[in-house]
């Protein structure tokens, strides 16, 4: 790797009919967004399986976003529900392990939230910015 | 108060006669208990004689597998007809229960029989035919109320030695020299009605047991703690890092129960130009990939329901402390939830639920 400045990269899970519209409302309203940010449209935050968010982790991703309706807002009533449940599951493991809990977030975003969009996605590359590279992208034997 | 039965027997031929009393009565049709196999193993076997019954070694310190999982499988299609009587241990039980609350198994006529745990040996003491010879030893520290060092490492460790839903229950840990068994439920009362010995009210030496609580909870802390180094990647790479990828740790836990495991399939196998992006950034990669990945992946799958009976660490052939690395997690993950795996089968699976307004403050 050049000895640039780290940016994050990070991996975006967003549910199509709130999330995933607010970053589309964040596009179109041309607000300033990271560039190293990828973003996968699912159903629902709570189609997410955690397995995912492993492997992009793992795999070397620097962040893993999931964001999803408000709750009492969900698309399919309860979705983002257990999305919560999950990743109060998923940031115990991670911080048992040891493994900066802090690269996982979960956010509530309303489809007409590009805005808040714009601002979870910034604040969350600084904050990973100011973490550093993830080590699992350096580690061969994982 | 419940009722108790002191037997006039010693522990193993107590339960043995128990399970014997239940065939020759007609209470049941059928016992699920360990019995001998040549070569120095024992095996869980359904057996309906009485006298198939009186060579069975019910209370044998050694779990050749989890019986929960026997018994998921055994009433996966379908509940039992007929009365059977599963002498399962709390951690069998507790596995049992975990996978019926994700729809793999029945408890319809299944009397659950079941123990304060001693715990058990690692199997391959089995393979040696040593175990025999250390069994009045066993013995000898279970009336000294100690712990053992022999025995597996999550046995050592446990403070959920415990039955929750049995209806009848064997004190072992807690016992005298003559078996006294306990009717948690009248089911469990009316299965010992008739059988040898004198009734009295009573319950468990709630005394002995927490000393011995004290005790493990002590060698928790010290196992826990020496065991297995589990913190960040690099903690990761080097506990799980011998491991040969056999997946023997997921066939053995009581709680995996997928019969098409992601991990078995090709789900998540990957052509060689798929590793070029990664060797951008470094400097290879192991091949195959994904060890720590397939760690992880089933404790995000797992953990919640882990009952830390150590299966997955008895079979692993490089001796990677699985079961240790698990019940870390698993406990903690548990705590969050104030959830114990198989305590009621009408607690719901803390992932399967959700109250409205609680953990507001994950949203970052």
């Amino acid at each position: 790797m050049d000895e640039k400045e780290h940016e994050a990269k990070v991996i975006a899970f967003l549910c199509n009919w709130c999330a995933y519209a607010g970053a589309d409302l964040a596009g179109v309203s041309r607000l300033n967004l990271p560039p190293n940010i990828r973003n996968i449209r699912v159903m629902c935050s709570g189609r997410v399986n955690p397995i995912w968010i492993l492997k992009a982790f793992l795999g070397g991703a620097d962040g893993v976003l999931v964001a999803g309706c408000h709750p009492r807002d969900c698309h399919y009533q309860r979705g983002n529900m257990f999305t919560r449940r999950r990743f109060v599951l998923l940031k115990d493991m991670f911080d048992t392990l040891g493994l900066e809990g802090e690269r996982v977030r979960v956010s509530w975003i309303s489809a007409s939230e590009g805005i808040k969009y714009s601002e979870v996605v910034r604040e969350f590359t600084e904050s990973l910015n100011r973490l550093g590279p993830n080590p699992a992208s350096a580690e061969i034997f994982l | 108060m419940a009722r108790v039965l002191r037997t006039p027997l010693l522990p193993e031929e107590g339960a043995r006669m128990l399970l014997q009393h239940l065939l020759d009565s007609g209470k049941v049709e059928g016992v699920i208990s360990l019995d001998r196999v040549e070569g120095g193993g024992v095996a869980y076997s359904l057996i309906t004689s009485s006298e198939k019954a009186s060579s069975s070694v019910p209370l044998y310190p050694l779990m050749p597998v989890n019986l929960g999982q026997v018994l998921t499988r055994f009433t996966l299609k379908e509940g039992v007809t007929r009365p059977i009587a599963v002498l399962a241990r709390p951690c069998e039980l507790r596995a049992f229960l975990e996978t019926i609350k994700r729809r793999q198994g029945r408890t319809e006529n299944l009397l659950f029989i079941s123990q304060t745990c001693a715990g058990v040996f690692p199997s391959d003491r089995a393979v040696d035919g040593s175990l025999d010879a250390k069994l009045p030893e066993y013995w000898d520290i279970i009336r000294r109320n100690d712990l053992n060092s022999e025995l597996r490492t999550t046995c050592q460790s446990c403070v959920e030695f415990m039955p929750y839903m049995a209806d009848i229950t064997l004190r072992v840990v807690d016992g005298e020299k003559e078996l006294m068994i306990v009717a948690n439920s009248d089911k469990g009362e009316g299965m010992l009605a008739g059988m040898p010995g004198m009734f009295e009210e009573g319950g468990l030496d709630e005394q002995r047991i927490s000393a011995l609580r004290e005790k493990r909870r002590a060698a928790r802390s010290s196992i826990l703690g020496r065991d297995a180094d589990i913190r960040g990647i690099e903690g990761l790479v080097k506990t799980f890092g011998r491991c040969i990828g056999c997946h023997a740790c997921s066939k053995a836990c009581p709680i995996c129960y997928c019969t098409s495991c992601a991990f078995e399939s090709t789900t998540f196998e990957r052509k060689p130009e798929d590793h070029a992006g990664e060797l951008e950034v470094k400097a290879g990669v192991r091949l195959p990939s994904g060890t720590v990945f397939f760690h992880l992946g089933r404790m995000v799958h797992m953990a919640l329901s882990c009952v830390a009976c150590g299966s997955c660490q008895d079979v692993c052939p490089v001796d990677i402390p699985v079961a240790i690395a698990f019940k870390k997690v698993g406990e903690s993950l548990q705590s969050r939830f104030d959830y114990v795996p198989g305590r009621d089968l009408k607690e719901i699976l803390p992932v399967s639920t959700f109250n409205l307004e609680e953990f507001t403050d994950i949203e970052g």
